[in-house]
Parts: C-alpha cells; structure tokens; sequence
C-alpha cells in the first residue's frame, strides 16, 4: 500500500526530508533507551569530588622536569594549573618553575603528540614527569567496523598496517598494498601514470561475480579505487584490513569481499606542528620489450609468406632487402626503432606533501595539501607547440578539524578534495604503446624532411604506406592531445554526544557525508598529413614525397569532446554506543542506522539512472569477563534496491569467541617468554549486493532498449526509411538475490617476549547464491544471458603476520616484518551440463580464476605427421604448428579436450618480508615482494609477428616481431619441434593462438620491491633552528626482480604489450618543525 | 535483554516503514517488453526488429556465397575473413565459421530472430490501434520471416529444431534439450507456414518510398519454389550419405528415399511463383527499362542492360531485392582501379576463379569445349584485339585467347586484363576505361592485399554510375541485393519440369527466356550448330547439365553457386580442384598469361551441411551431430 508522502524516485526533496526525520527519530530512540533503563538509572550519583579542603587552601611553589618516553628532556610543554588559566612551558633542558599552585591542586602536562598527563600536587614540591607519546593509544586501539575496540578485546580479524609503511616513491597508493598487508592479493599489471592502479582482493578471488574486490572506506565513507589511489599516506592515521564475519558483518550485504577501512589524521592539541615533504623520482620501465632488427623483421617476414604458401606475394622484394642491409639509402628504404622514436628511457615525477596540524582545548584541526607531478616516457616533437606526453597534476586538499563543542559535545567537520590535471596523448601510454607494436619498422619514417615541392609546407610530412592507412604511432601521438580534469570533493560531518551523564560508557553520534565527483576529457588534435617516399626518376633530389591522403590532412586543429561522468553521493550514518565495565565485566553494545545513495548523471538509459540505494541497520554486542574471555554478536541488516521486494533485505549475523590464554593465572609463570597469546574464532554472514554486473540495475525488472539502432533495417526507395528496433538485455527474474558469504576465521595472536608479534588466521570463506549463466542453447533464442543464484564457491587459506623490534644498542636499532597470505578458492557447484564422459570440463572443484585449454605437446614436426595425428579442429594447420594433446581420445582434438592449465590467474599466494634499521641519524631498510601460484599466458594473438590484427578496421597494421621469437621459431630448415614460435605466417593460424600450454608461463617471481636509506640531521643542528626533524632520504622500487620469465615484467602477466611497470629511483626530504 | 529486543523491534520498524520508498527508486513506466506492443508505431518498430535479423545478402563478408565456395577468391592475408576460411577447408566445430545457429562468426543469431518473430505473433494482437488488415499483412510478413529463418537455418544444417513456440525464458533443464526434427517435418513446416501467410501479403508494394524492400506475395512464392526445389533436389532427397543419420531413439533425420513427386511439388510451387511474378508485373530486364540519355551502339546497350540486371534498383525482374546487407562494400572490393593512383580508391579484392571465367559459354552459347569454332585447346595463347573487338579488349592490345569470342554475359560480368570497361564515367562508346593489370600498371597489385589474384573482377555487380573521382574518392550507387530474379525462377521451372518430364518445349522455353536477354540463341539451336554434341539438349541428363550450366552462369556472383552445387551434391566434383587464375605478378604477358594454381580446395561428404557448434551437443545431449562433424 502506498502512503501518500511514498515517494517513488521523482522527489528528492521530500527523501531527504524523510531522512532527516529519521536522524531525530534516532536520537530520540537513544534517549528513550536510556531514559527507560532502570538498570543503570542508579549509577547516575555516584560521581563525587575529592580532596581534602585543607590542601585546596595552601599555595606551594612545584619544580621539576620533563623528559620524553626515552628520558630526554622535552622542552616546551605546557604545564597549566587545573581550573586556571595559569601556567609555564618548559625550557630546554625540560625543567620548570611554576609559583603559587594550590597543594592540593592538580598540574596538566600537555605537548604535541604527547599524552596529556594530570598529575595532583598533594602537597610535593619537586614533580618530575615522563611524557608519553600519543600514538601509542592509537597502537592500542583497533579501528572496528563503524568505531574502534580495545585492541586486545578484538576478535575479529583485522590487520592493521602503519601508513609509514604505505609511503612508497608513487602517486599510487594501490601499488604499495603487495606484500604489506597480510590478507591481501594484489599484483598490478600496468605502469602507466593515471592507469596503473593495482588489482587487489581480500583474501583472494572469492566468488566468480563481477565485485570480488572489498569495499573501501574512508573516514566511514565507501569511495572507490580510484580514490584510494590517490590517498595521500602522510594523511592516514590508520590503514586496516578487515576480513572475517565479525568484522565486515556489519556491513550487511556489501562486505563479503572484505572492506580495507581507512582514518585520516586528526590535529592533535599543541603548538602547530608542520610536515613537509618533497620527492623528486626518476622512473623507467622495469624491463624493455626486445624487438628484432629490421633487417631480421623483413626476411622472416618473406619466409612467413613462402612457408605458408610458395607461390604467395612477397611483401618486400628482394631489392629492397638488399638495400635496406646496405644501409646506402635511410629515406627509401628505412629502419625505423619505433619503440625509441616514441619513448623516453625516463621521465622524472615531483611529488609535494604539507601538512600542519595542532589545536587547542576546543578545536583541533589537521591540514593537508599535496601536489604530485607524474610525467610519462614519451617523446614530444618540437615542432608541436603542444605536449602530447603525459603530464599528470594531482592535486588533494584536506581538513580534518574537531570541535569540542561543549565538554561532552563533539563535531568534527572532514573537508577533502581532489583535482587531477592530465594533458596526454589521446590514446593513453598503453594504446600509444600497443600501435608500437603494430607497426612495420621498414615501410616508412615517422615523418620526411621536406622536398623541393613541400619546402613551404606548414605542416609536419609524416610517413605513411598504401593509403596512409597503416598505424604511424609517432603521427597519432603527435597530433594532438587529450586534456581530462577530474574533480572529487567530499564534505563531511559528523556530531558525537558523551551522555555518560544519563548513564556512563553511553555515546551516540550522527554522521553525514556528500561528495561530488565530475570527470570530463577533450580532444584536441590535427588530422595528420601522410607522405610516402619514393625515388625521384629526374634524379634532381634524393626522393620525392608523395602524398597520400592530401584531402583528409588538416593543419589545424579539431576539437572532440569526450566522456563526461558526474555523479555525486550521500551517506548518512548514526549510531548508538554504549560501553561499560562493571567489576571483571566488560559490556559493549552498538546500532547504527547507514542510508546512502549514489546517483551518475551520465547514465546510458534509463534503469542506470535512478539512484543506487542502500539501507541499513547493523548491531555489535559484546561482552567480555576479566579480560580472559570475549564474546561478540554482530549483525547487519541491509537493504539493496537491486532485488524484488521480497529479496530486498537480507540478515547477516556473525558470532565470535576470544580468549587470551595469557592473562590467565596459570599462565603467569610463562608470561615472560609468552607476553601475548590469544585465540580467537568467529562465524558469520556477509552479504554480496554486487552481482551481475554494474549494468544489471534491478534484477527483477526485463531491460528493454526501446530504440536499438542495431535491430532495424531499412526500407524505401532510396532505402532510407528505417525505424530503430527494440532488443532485451535482460529477461525479468524476482528471484535473484544477493550472494552470501559464510565465512569463519580461526586465529592466533603470540607476542614472544614482548619483541615479537605474530597473527595467524585460518580462514574458510563458503560463498553461496553466486549469480552465474544457466546452460542455455543457442537453439532457444534467448537475446540475453538467463542468470540464477546457483553458484557455490569455497575459498580457504591463511594468512600470517609477524614484525620483530630491537634495541641492540640506544643507537642501534632493527625490525623485521613478514607476511604471508595463501587463499585456494574453489567453485564448489556450477550450473554446468553433464560433464561425466569429459570430467576435465568440469569447473567443480578447480580454482575461481582457473583457465581451461589444451596440452601443447610440441610442434609438429612435418605434415606426414599431420596426417597421422588426431585431426585439430582450429582452422588449418601443418608441419610447424602446434600439436595438442587428445585427450579424450576420440582422434579429434577439439573443445571437449580442453583441460585445466597451470595455475589459476589470480595469484593464489602473495608474501613480502622487509627489514628496517637505524643506527644514530642513519636508518635503512629493505622490502622484498613476491607472489606465487599464479599462471598467464603469452598472447599468442596480439605477439604474432607480421599479422594484422585490427582485423576489419580501417587501419592496416604490422605485428612487430619479438627477439625471442626470432630466435626461436621453427623453419622448414631448423624444423626445432619445441621451438618457441612455431612456424611463421602472416596471418592468425588459429591452430596456434589456442589457450594452451604452449604460452603459458608461470606468474612467480620475489622482487625487491623497495630500499631505502635516510639520513637525518642531528638534533643539535636542527633545534637551533626550532626545526624538529629534517631527513633526507633515496629509495627506489621495483628494484630487482627474480622470475624465469625474461620477456617482459613478469607482474604486467598477460599485458605485457602495455605501458611497462616502472622502477622509481626517488630522493626527498622531509621537514618537521 | 528485553530492552535490547524492544529497541531492536523499534529500529526495524521504523525502518520497514521508510524503507518502502527509500529503496523503491523505480519508478512506474520504465520500459518493458509489453510497452512495444501498446501501440502501432512501437509494435512497428518490433515489426522491423523482425525483418532485423535477415542475413546480410549484398556484403561480401557476410554472405558466405561471395568467399565461400569456389566462385571469388580472396589474397590469403585477410586471415579473419570468415568466407575464405571455409573456401579453404576450415570449417569446424569448436567454433564454426558463419555460425548462424548462435550467431557467430559473421552468421546472424537466427533462433533467436525466430523467437522475436513468435514474440511479435503472439502479441500482436494486444495493440490498441492497428487496423485489423494492417495487422494481418504485419503477421503474415512475420510468418514468412519465421518460415526464412527456419529455412536459411535447414538449407545450412538440414534437419533442426522446430521453434513453432518459444520455450519458455526460464524453462527447466529438462525441457530445454531439444531434439531435431526430421527433414520432412522441416520443410512440410516452412511450407506450410509460407502459404499461411501468402493470402495476406500484398501483391506488390504500394507506398514505395516507405515500405519497399517488405515482403510481398510474389517473394514468399519465390521462397517458397526454392525450398520446395531444394527439398527435391539430390543432397536432401534420399541421399545415400545420410541413411544412418538418426535421433538417439532411432527415428531416421533425413528422407531414406528418393521421391520424385518432390519435383512434381518444386515444379508446381515454380510455376506458381512465376505466374504470380508475371501477374504483379515482373519480367526480364530490357533494354526499354533503361533510362539512358545517351544512344549506344547495340555491344555496349546489351552490356548495359546485362549489368543493369542485378545493379539497377528495384529493377523490374528483381522479385526480392533486399534492403538487408545493400550492396554497398561489395561493390568497392568488385572494382579495379581504372587509372594510376597514389591513393587506392577500391579494395579491387574480389577475383573470380578461372573456372568461373571458363565456365560462360562461347558466343555460339554452348561451353567453350564443346563449340566446334573455340580453339579451345590454345585458350592460354596470347591473341592480339582486332577492331571487332574494340568494344570487349582494348583494340591493339594482348590477352589470352579465352578472353575472346565469349557471349555477351562474359564482357558485361567480368573484367580482366586489357578488357574494356564502359561507363562509370567514361560513358563514351570508343573511350571506354581499359583495365590494365599486368605487374606494375595501375590496375594491379597496389598492395600485398589489395589486388585482384586472379586477374578477373566481377563487374556484373558494379553498379554502371559508381564514379571514381580523379582523386581519391569512390563514390558507390548502393543497391538492394537480388534474393530472388525472375530469371532464376525460370530456370527453377526449367529445372524441375525436366526432373519431372524430361526435355519438353516448356522446358526449352523457360531456359531461351534467359537466354534470349542474353544475346544467345536457343538451346537446341545453339547446340545443333556449334556444339561437339548436337543431340545433347534432347536427353533428360543432357538437359539436366545444361540447365545446370545455364544457372550458374546467368546467376554467377549473386550467391547461387555456393548453395546449387551443394543441393545438387555437385561440390565434390568442383570443389577438390584448384583454384586457378593468372599469374598477375608477372609483366610480360607471355608470364602473365600462365595459368597459375591458387589454392588446392578439398571438399568431403561432410562439408555439405554446416557443422552444429559442439557446445550446443554438450550442453544438449539430444542434439545429434551432423555427418563427420
């Protein structure tokens, strides 16, 4: 029944009406919990002052001093009397004189970054004090799913990573998460500034939907990878990973992937405090691509066209072969290095970081401005007045500020926006890249300088071939430039009232949160004018330029305009806390309420425009008795807009036991070698909304395209009447529903004495309700895929942490830190046909990102062979080609002999290990990176020498010939049976280019991943200077890499004709005062 | 704890409630299938969404008869042309090229097209403000549009499935394995359903700047007499190859006998079309249907009205010209370059084989080695071009002997090195273009793909005022494809009036029709004076082989061949010879002018129907595999 205020979808203003309703109608619920509480309704009283009044009356003078955690003196603390504006400061050997201070008043110590201290006079004359630094609460403090928990009593599994460790020499924060973070796989394949973003997933590839990766909180506010990205680490004051039921249960049916949770810093009370840091790094790809000489290009691509078919036409006549070995004419006949015609050996990028931060009793605040330059490897031509190489500006701006509105008030307001700059070439680094690698090194130059005829030519006379239709990389990147601005800007508020005066450990709070984020990109460009060189038969000039496409060449530039994405979103979160302890019990409970909605302005139809939704209520109770034992219920009850009515919300609970063996009594005796030992299990529910695909709004609605261009015909005379047609994308199905994760988590915390921490998990993921494709036969007619919650997956694995600090000396310091995640994922039930005669086929039981294909057994050696071998059902083969393997041994190798190859594609294990070390100003350290269990495959499509292979398109190109091909190929005079390529052609044989074993290599490699080495000026220059800290540092990553695989970075996999990964070579220097 | 249950209650209370707008964002009227059938201008569009999934006739990549038989060749370097791939012996089943059972590989998803076509009947009647004649021509062109799918699929794949009713979205597993019907049942069922809809289709098109290209009545006979002739004809008329083909319980898939009332039912259904062709106005092309300006002498008039055949629009013999796939790209492969170039205008790819270029008759009518006057055994010698020949070979000018004293339909069909090529902008009689193709000219090689590798074009599909701009510009008069002539019916009739009588006066009749037009003497006139074997037409066989010759000469490049050879189990014969033409690297004609082997096709039993994809056959285990497949 609709209620007349029910709007549907058409009125925002009467929404965000409803939900301001509903932030009263919270706060409102929590008074009337408290106030209906008889239970804690008598513990209001029991606050009382002491102190003697006697002690209140007399004034004493206090002296003494102040020393940090490692008992050097701390000048410059405040020392106020409590309840007056009175104080002093400490000098520089930290001690202080303060007169006429009430005996029985109390000193307040506070100093930035320190532990405020109050300490009562009770009549002493000399109080000396030791600060404490305050980042040790925050050690103690485990960031939790919508607040945070006493980090001994969490039980849930969530790995906590110091943002120090973040700060890489990138302007990508995605590509520092390998190997840091245990828990995490992630592998990045591209290199490219703008582009190169690493793929990560919570404890691997969990469900074959199309979201495997988690959640990503900010500040409590779901931004995307995009965004990460660019996260500044000097801004994160915690960074944490959050993995099993307890801890993403409450995100109801969005975390089931796993959420990485992110706070920013806060300003803390105290003097400003500034930070600045600059970098300048010089990055050059990890390892070139190696290409044939021209020379060898030309005469394997003549025999890749007699090998194949002896009366075939040559494309280079044997004159031209000569000449172009002679080397007597470069014009006519040249050989053009492409790959350093375009690209730079490097490219330096700036990075720049502020930030200020500090407050007082009311306000605190924390202010962050970053600028990073990232420029690419291209060359740019002089002539141009343009850039066209890459030149990305970022740009982030942040302000944290807290207000203690009243003692028990607080606010605090989140300011952070983003601006990225991009001037760029209009293909983007990898496209400009992949035409590198499609284009014939002989048939002309880049450009021509000009002939008599063109002496007065403006424009550039770029080479070019046939009908200027062949790719010329160096004229495309040249041509123009592409400029894209993208804009995020994020507002947040948030209120937090301490009604301890109702009953203690009671909190509640309420926070809202809009960000807007708008991309845009134009073109700018010229249409290149293309010339082809040949001989000038008057013999007056060395050659003469002919045009070739005189009437589509313009010497000015035409604007295109790009995509456009705008969206802007909303969250609103409130909660409620309240936590306790009475005696030997410990008492926690927490609700909060989260509504959000995103909505894009630049959908493509309709169902895509109306605004993603979600809603939410999720619960945490605890309970924990003598700090030995720790119980924990959560929930999260989610609504997605995604599914019908009676799918619309599902319960997602999750339970969890803790007990820390450690405390208990008869563990004393060993509590020395043992400082910690906790084991901790949960299980639960977590939900998956994100199935399908981003275009599959609501599963329970057909989508219909009204007006498909693509479905008509055309009628008439002059054939010119033609309505568009309409064509289903979705067939209508109410029972989708989300997919369910049940996931349980055993774990282990041992700190060995006191110097060594280890955290274990053993986890087991069980996903059910995957939405896959059910069998469907072409004979049916069906326009779109039919989908159902069929899919089953199990995913288990471990993963383990452990760091090791020491003092050797005061001066000499080290720490280890290693982490290991394994996930072997599964499928477990796929709606498949019967596979019991080809049980090989089947997907049950093999890994998520398995790949099937067929076993190459080698090449063939001659037709005769051919002949006598099981027929291969690819299109034509010979002696040369590869030969597969039967195996269902019906003398036909063809789709039912394709097996399970290698490894799955998603690496399955991924582990770092780094050491740090200082000794006085020096400080060192090195981190190693690797993964393993992981396959990928060569393409043998996009690798094929010679080959054409934009197909259809209107532009002809040339497959560059790799090195290792050229040296490792079968010819009917080296008939090399396991030679690398088989035999050469100057098309695809289909036969070859088979998902096989013949290209598939293994993904392993350990790589070097970072070094540092830092100096830091001694304190006795610097603090003349009021400067606190000033270091200088070099480091570099992506340094050295371990793998057989030698072609290209063995981390790019099956990308390997992309943008190369970088290795960065980077100095900075970091200020503090 | 009751508090915490009280409060819990409180909270999802309050939420259910606004819960039932806040995520109910769809709003009322978002579009859905039923909203195509509210009215008559979106049941229209659905209307032309069933007409969307014919296959594409006029475009040489995807229309597997241009490439795919042994009628044009191709360079070998376009790797990713469908049509080549199966001309040379790939087909296969993992994923079989023009796969127009799942609508890969350049086919068209045909199944598919049939269940939209079911969707619209069955919902046709839902629409508010159709008129009720409107909507029964509407279901009547839907019908035959159900009928052509189920065709196009049987002639590829012979027996398949019959998809009368859709399944339904999500039928069970069980219901969904489908088995094939038997061939009978398939044809009976294409036939029935065309003369349903017959009745209500229009005799000819009336508003003609809106609705031409829709299916009239005269198209669904002419449909109709193919399917009936195919289901007559050898490789589906008790074919001893496919004996054994039966469905896992045993019911056999194919016809086990011969039955020659299936050609009295051809003949008959030929008849048909021809009358009604006849009566809604069609007849052969002449030279009064031409609106020329200019006078030409009577060489170059009959070239004209021949190339006007097929490239003329809405033609007076053209009984199906469809809009679906217009003759657009085809034309820009079928042309040579006609002058020296740096900019190549054409792609000029499109190369008839020398045994097409053999195959046209003399210009006595009879086969080239049959005329007592063709020196035929010398046709690879150079002959120098006489002044008699001036409107056919550039006078003064080499060629090879073939290319000379060939009918009419030899010059207006085919280019070839040193032919003449009137029109297209040399409209002048005495100053025609001239192909010149020898290695290095301007009509040859340009790059190693862009070229003709036999040394012949098919300028029977160039349209006459396509212009070549002294530049670098084509500019293409695009046609609708000929599915159907009235030419072809003819020789439909012809043909199976001689299965049915043996040779009568009918049957000469229909065959002198076409070659009449053609410049070309009767069939027992012709042969009587000029051929080897004068008594050839008066036997059934010898009839039979000169109808056969006939089509495919009169209906070369239309896309004919490649499915007569196989209705005819011919492919096997032609097929497993080599592809053959001029070796066009060589300048000197004496090099030029050797025959040079293309290509060595080989063709078995099993290449006659396509094969299923084997993915279907897994996931339906009913589904039977065609013979070696």
């Amino acid at each position: 029944m609709k209620k007349t205020y029910c709007y549907r979808g058409s009125k925002p203003l009467g929404e965000r009406f409803l939900s301001r309703i509903w932030l009263l109608a919270v706060w409102v619920v929590a008074l009337l919990w408290v106030g209906a509480s008889p239970l804690y309704g008598g513990e209001r009283s029991s606050v009382k002052k002491k102190g003697s009044a006697a002690l209140q009356q007399q004034t004493i003078k206090v002296t003494g001093n102040v020393v940090d955690e490692k008992g050097n003196p701390l000048p410059g603390v405040t020392i106020i009397i409590k309840g007056t504006t009175r104080g002093v400061i400490t000098d520089i050997d930290g001690s202080y004189s303060i007169e006429r201070v009430p005996a029985g008043g109390t000193l307040v110590f506070s100093f930035v970054g320190m532990e405020t201290q109050e300490v009562p006079v009770n009549g002493m004359r000399v109080i000396n004090v030791q600060m404490k630094p305050k980042a040790e609460e925050l050690k103690d403090v485990t960031v939790v799913a919508f607040s945070k928990q006493k980090k001994e009593s969490v039980i849930a599994s969530i790995t906590t990573v110091k943002p120090a460790e973040l700060k890489t020499p990138s302007s990508n924060l995605t590509t520092a998460l390998a190997g840091r973070i245990s828990g995490i796989i992630s592998y990045q394949r591209s290199g490219e500034p703008g582009q190169d973003n690493a793929q990560f997933f919570v404890r691997g590839v969990t469900t074959f939907g199309y979201k495997k990766d988690p959640l990503i909180l900010v500040d409590g506010v779901e931004l995307s990878a995009g965004d990460l990205a660019r996260l500044q680490p000097d801004d994160i004051a915690s960074f944490s990973i959050m993995k099993d039921a307890t801890a993403t249960a409450l995100y109801g049916a969005r975390g089931a992937n796993g959420v990485i949770y992110i706070t920013t810093k806060e300003g803390r009370e105290g003097k400003a405090r500034v930070n600045v840091r600059y970098e300048t790094s010089v990055s050059q790809p990890t390892k070139e691509i190696e290409l044939a000489d021209p020379i060898t290009y030309m005469e394997m691509h003549n025999e890749a066209v007699k090998t194949r078919n002896p009366l075939g036409l040559l494309p280079y006549s044997l004159e031209k072969v000569e000449k172009t070995k002679e080397g007597v004419d470069p014009i006519l006949y040249p050989t053009v290095d492409w790959y350093h015609q375009l690209f730079k050996k490097s490219a330096v990028n700036q990075r720049f970081n502020l930030n200020v931060s500090g407050g007082g009793r009311v306000a605190r605040y924390y202010l962050a401005a970053t600028m990073n330059h990232d420029n690419g490897i291209l060359n740019v031509d002089k002539r141009n007045n343009f850039n066209n190489n890459i030149d990305l500006f970022r740009y982030n701006l942040r302000a944290n500020i807290n207000l203690n509105l009243t003692k028990t008030t607080q606010a605090k307001f989140i300011f952070n926006t983003t601006f990225d700059d991009y001037t760029g070439p209009i293909d983007g680094g990898s496209a400009t890249f992949r035409k590198v690698m499609r284009t014939n090194p002989v048939y002309f130059l880049p450009f021509y300088e000009p002939d008599e005829a063109n002496q007065y030519t403006k424009h550039i006379l770029f080479g070019n071939y046939g009908n200027g239709d062949y790719y010329n990389p160096y004229a495309d990147m040249v041509k123009g430039y592409k400029d894209y601005s993208m804009n995020r800007v994020l507002a947040q508020f948030e209120l937090a009232q301490d009604l301890s005066f109702i009953t203690e450990g009671l909190r509640i709070r309420a926070m809202g949160n809009g960000n807007r984020y708008s991309y845009f990109d134009v073109t700018r460009s010229y249409n290149p004018f293309y010339y082809k060189a040949v001989e000038d038969t008057t013999g007056k000039q060395p050659y003469v330029l002919i045009p070739l496409n005189i009437e589509q060449g313009t010497e000015y530039l035409d604007y295109h305009p790009g995509t456009q994405n705008i969206n802007s979103s909303f969250y609103l979160e409130t909660a409620v806390n309240y936590d306790r302890t009475f005696g030997d019990h410990t008492v926690s409970g927490m609700l909060v309420y989260t509504m959000r909605e995103l909505k894009n302005a630049t959908a493509e139809n309709l169902q895509l425009s109306l605004p993603h939704r979600n809603l939410g209520i999720s619960g945490r109770f605890t309970y924990a008795y003598h700090d030995r034992y720790f119980t924990e219920f959560n929930f999260g009850y989610n609504g997605s807009e995604r599914f019908s009515e009676k799918e619309r919300f599902g319960f997602f609970p999750s339970i969890g036991l803790g007990w820390i063996v450690s405390n208990e009594d008869f563990f004393a005796s060993m509590k020395k070698t043992f400082s910690l030992l906790k084991i901790k299990f949960t299980y639960g529910l977590v939900g998956n909304d994100a199935i399908g695909s981003p275009n599959d709004r609501f599963f329970y609605l057909s989508q219909v395209n009204m007006n498909d261009n693509n479905r008509t015909i055309p009628f008439g005379t002059r054939y010119d009447y033609r309505k568009p047609g309409v064509s289903i994308t979705r067939y209508a199905n109410d029972k989708i529903t989300w997919e369910t994760s049940y996931k349980s988590n055993l774990g282990l915390e041992i700190g060995l004495w006191d110097k060594l921490n280890i955290q274990a998990d053993l986890f087991r993921d069980y996903r059910t309700n995957i939405l896959m494709d059910r069998i469907q036969l072409a004979s049916m007619g069906l326009e779109a895929r039919v989908r159902a919650n069929v899919g089953e997956a199990l995913t288990k694995g471990v993963d383990i942490s452990a760091d090791y600090s020491v003092f050797v000396t005061k001066q000499f310091w080290i720490q280890g830190r290693a982490n290991f995640t394994y996930s072997h994922g599964v499928i477990i039930k796929a709606e498949e046909p019967d596979y019991s005669e080809t049980p090989w086929l089947s997907r049950v039981d093999q890994p998520i990102t398995q790949r099937w294909g067929y076993i190459a057994e080698r090449l063939f050696v001659d037709q005769t062979e051919v002949d006598n071998s099981p027929e291969q059902t690819f299109g034509e083969y010979t002696g040369g080609d590869i030969k597969y393997h039967d195996i269902n041994g019906d003398d036909r190798i063809s789709g039912l002999d394709r097996v399970p190859l290698g490894w799955p594609t998603s690496p399955e294990i991924v582990y770092g290990f780094g050491i740090s070390t200082g000794y006085k100003n020096f400080d060192f350290s090195l981190f190693f990176q690797g993964l393993g269990h992981e396959s990928f495959w060569i393409s043998p499509y996009y690798t094929a020498p010679f080959v054409d292979i934009d197909g259809t398109s209107a532009i002809t190109s040339n497959n560059q010939l790799l090195k290792v091909y050229a040296d490792s190929y079968w010819s009917e005079e080296n008939r090399d049976v396991y030679a690398l390529w088989p035999r050469l052609a100057d098309r695809i044989i289909w036969n070859n280019v088979q998902t096989s074993t013949h290209f598939m290599r293994n993904g392993a490699f350990l790589r070097l991943k970072e070094a540092e080495i830092g100096y830091s000026l001694p304190e006795r220059i610097i603090s003349k200077a009021r400067i606190k800290q000033v270091r200088f540092y070099f480091n570099g990553t992506n340094l050295l890499t371990f793998s057989k695989f030698k072609l290209w970075d063995v981390e790019m996999g099956g990308n390997g004709l992309a943008y190369p990964i970088q290795r960065v070579l980077n100095g900075g220097i970091q200020v503090s005062f | 704890m009751k508090v915490f249950k009280y409060l819990t209650g409180l909270w999802m209370l309050a939420m259910a409630a606004s819960s039932c707008n806040y995520l109910d964002v769809v709003p009322d009227n978002v579009a859905t299938i039923d909203n195509a059938f509210s009215d008559r201008y979106t049941a229209e569009k659905y209307l032309y969404t069933c007409y969307s999934y014919l296959p594409d006739f006029g475009h040489a990549w995807r229309n597997v008869t241009f490439l795919g038989g042994d009628e044009c060749w191709f360079p070998e370097r376009l790797s990713y042309n469908p049509g080549q791939r199966i001309a040379r012996g790939e087909q296969n089943i993992t994923n079989p090229y023009f796969d127009f059972w799942s609508g890969r590989q350049n086919g068209k998803p045909l199944f598919v097209g049939i269940r939209t076509c079911n969707i619209f009947l069955e919902n046709i009647d839902k629409v508010r403000d159709l008129p009720e004649f409107e909507k029964a021509r509407w279901k009547a062109e839907v019908n035959f549009l159900k009928a052509y799918y189920h065709w196009y699929l049987i002639r590829m794949y012979g027996p398949i499935p019959i998809q009368d009713k859709s399944l339904p979205v999500y039928a069970t597993t069980e219901q969904i394995k489908v088995n094939r019907d038997p061939l009978d049942s398939c044809i009976n069922y294409v036939v029935h359903t065309i003369d349903k809809a017959i009745p209500d289709l229009p005799m000819e098109i009336e508003m003609e700047s809106t609705e031409l290209g829709r299916i009239t009545r005269p198209i669904a006979a002419a449909i109709k007499a193919r399917v009936l002739i195919t289901a007559a004809s050898p490789l589906f008329n008790g074919n001893p190859d496919y004996s054994g083909i039966t469905l896992k319980d045993g019911t056999p898939l194919f016809p086990q006998e011969y039955d020659p009332h299936k050609w009295e039912l051809a003949a008959q259904a030929a008849k048909e079309a021809i009358d009604m062709a006849e009566q809604a106005g069609f007849h052969l092309l002449k030279k009064e249907d031409l609106i020329n300006p200019k006078p030409h002498n009577d060489s170059v008039m009959q070239k004209l009205v021949l190339r006007s055949r097929v490239t003329q629009r809405w033609n007076a013999e053209k009984i199906w010209a469809s809009t679906s796939g217009i003759a657009h790209y085809v034309q820009y492969e079928a042309t040579p370059r006609f002058y020296p170039c740096t900019y190549n205008p054409v792609a000029s790819r499109l190369a008839p084989t020398l045994r097409v270029v053999e195959q046209y008759y003399t210009r006595n009518g009879v086969p080239i080695d049959e005329d007592v006057d063709y020196d035929y055994a010398n046709r690879y010698n150079l002959r120098t071009a006489g002044p008699d020949d001036r409107y056919y070979i550039a006078e003064g000018e080499q060629t090879a002997i073939l290319n000379f004293d060939r009918e009419p339909r030899f010059y207006a069909d085919l280019a070839f090195d040193r032919s003449v090529w009137h029109f297209n902008g040399n409209e002048d009689d005495n100053d025609p273009w001239v192909i010149k193709n020898r290695r290095g000219e301007y009509s040859s090689i340009f790059e190693v793909s862009q070229y003709s590798m036999t040394g012949y074009w098919p300028k029977k599909i160039v349209h006459i005022e396509n212009e070549i701009r002294n530049g670098s510009w084509y500019y293409i008069t695009d046609y609708a494809w000929p599915v159907v002539r009235l030419a072809d019916l003819y020789l439909y009739y012809a043909e199976a009036l001689n299965e049915v009588n043996g040779p009568t006066a009918e049957v000469y009749d229909y065959i002198n029709r076409v070659r009449e037009r053609a410049g070309l003497e009767g069939v027992l006139e012709s042969w009587a004076a000029h051929s080897r074997y004068p008594d050839k037409p008066k036997s059934k066989s010898g009839l039979r082989e000169i109808i056969h010759r006939e089509r495919l000469i009169e209906m070369s490049f239309e896309g004919d061949r490649f499915w007569d050879l196989r209705r005819w189990k011919e492919a096997q014969k032609y097929l497993n010879d080599p592809i053959q033409g001029w070796d066009v690297e060589k300048f000197d004609p004496l090099e030029y002018y050797r025959v040079k082997p293309i290509y060595f096709q080989s063709f078995t039993v099993r290449d006659y129907l396509w094969p299923i994809p084997e993915n279907e056959i897994v996931l339906n285990p009913n589904m039977v595999q065609n013979p070696g497949w």
